[in-house]
């Protein structure tokens, strides 16, 4: 498999990274980080090329080095940068305005701690299975459900208070 | 009488549906008022996910940045570069791959330890990459310099090791010392260094940074 050329790498990033874009928003927070994110992931991607295996689609293949890359940055970051929540509140909703439900949820989604955000996002929003969430984040499997758990107990309460 | 589920399996049911082994499972919380409740409050987190939108579009154009990160790149990165995060292998066959290319380096050369040689660096992209280099980098600087430690390598491989440890050491202090403004503690960490180095093997050819030019 040839390393793409740029014309081709400019597809699938023009196909992709949208996406791609906001799963990583949804993991860092600060818009300015998340775009670093996806532009090293890319960059990653091409160097690594010939490591796609084939055994999912391209897209998730960029996605996992994204997340990867996400999670880094995420970690290094999570203790000194604050939530910047009210970028969340322009995100995209395709034909639509954002729904007010949806834009609480991203609110008190980027309010869980980093570990917590990172696995709901990827179990609950993106829909890895738990054990692909555990090798993305390099996490035993225990810990996800343990994440999950408390992630997903805290986002009823601060969505629909009981 | 039914068995209760447990939240957790009451929140994996009404998030993930379709994953759901049996068809017995929703019928047991209709019977349940306490589940029932509970199952609601999850099944409307999933409706609220569901809302959620699915794309964004980054306040710059990336594409372009991307393209000429590319165009940036050497040739030589283009083909079989190791995947972000490697398939983990048994300790023993990392230690003796790590041991074996500690000395292959050394055998090559291309370990110098007066500094004669500028470091084969490849730059990153970025400031994020850079900092991803970092972390990689000083992870395997850590496990090289515990496998120096623990072995049992021949004394001259060691001292080679010392030294090259001491010398990259040196030079990420007095680099780190003029990271924001300039930083009392680290220079002290540098001279301390420098002058470790200096009593083992004499003067520094490079004394200020190792990625200044030689001027000899």
């Amino acid at each position: 498999m040839n390393t793409p050329d740029s014309e081709e790498l400019a597809q699938l990033f023009r196909s992709h990274h949208r996406r791609i874009y906001l799963t990583v928003l949804r993991f860092v927070r600060q818009p300015a980080i998340a775009e670093d994110v996806v532009q090293e992931a890319f960059l990653r991607a091409w160097k690594s090329w010939n490591a796609f295996r084939g055994e999912s689609s391209r897209e998730t293949w960029i996605c996992g080095i994204a997340i990867r890359c996400a999670w880094q940055a995420a970690r290094s970051e999570g203790k000194h940068v604050g939530a910047d929540v009210d970028e969340l509140a322009h995100l995209e909703s395709p034909g639509r305005l954002p729904h007010e439900s949806s834009i609480d949820l991203e609110r008190a989604i980027a309010r869980l701690p980093p570990r917590g955000r990172a696995v709901f996002v990827l179990r609950d929003v993106e829909g890895f299975s738990v054990d692909e969430v555990a090798a993305l984040l390099d996490m035993a499997t225990g810990t996800v459900k343990a994440h999950l758990f408390q992630a997903r107990k805290r986002l009823i309460t601060l969505i629909e208070p009981a | 009488m039914h068995q209760h589920l447990s939240e957790e399996e009451l929140a994996e049911l009404a998030l993930h549906p379709h994953e759901a082994t049996s068809s017995l499972v929703p019928a047991q919380i209709g019977d349940c008022a306490e589940c029932a409740t509970l199952y609601g409050r999850y099944h409307r987190l999933h409706d609220a996910v569901s809302e959620l939108p699915r794309t964004a579009t980054p306040g710059r154009d990336l594409l372009p940045l991307v393209l000429r990160s590319v165009d940036e790149e050497p040739a030589t990165l283009a083909v079989g570069l190791r995947p972000l995060i490697a398939p983990k292998r048994p300790l023993s066959v990392r230690v003796l791959a790590m041991a074996a290319s500690v000395l292959l380096a050394f055998m090559l050369g291309r370990l110098s330890v007066n500094g004669n040689e500028e470091p084969s660096a490849v730059l990153p992209s970025s400031p994020l990459g850079a900092a991803m280099d970092v972390q990689e980098a000083g992870t395997k600087y850590l496990t090289a310099v515990a496998v120096l430690t623990r072995m049992d390598a021949p004394p001259q491989v060691r001292a080679q090791g010392r030294a090259a440890a001491l010398a990259t050491l040196y030079g990420a202090a007095l680099q780190l010392a003029h990271f924001e403004t300039p930083d009392g503690n680290l220079s002290g960490i540098a001279t301390s260094l420098g002058a470790e180095r200096e009593s083992a093997h004499g003067p520094p050819s490079r004394p200020d940074s190792f990625s200044r030019p030689s001027s000899r």
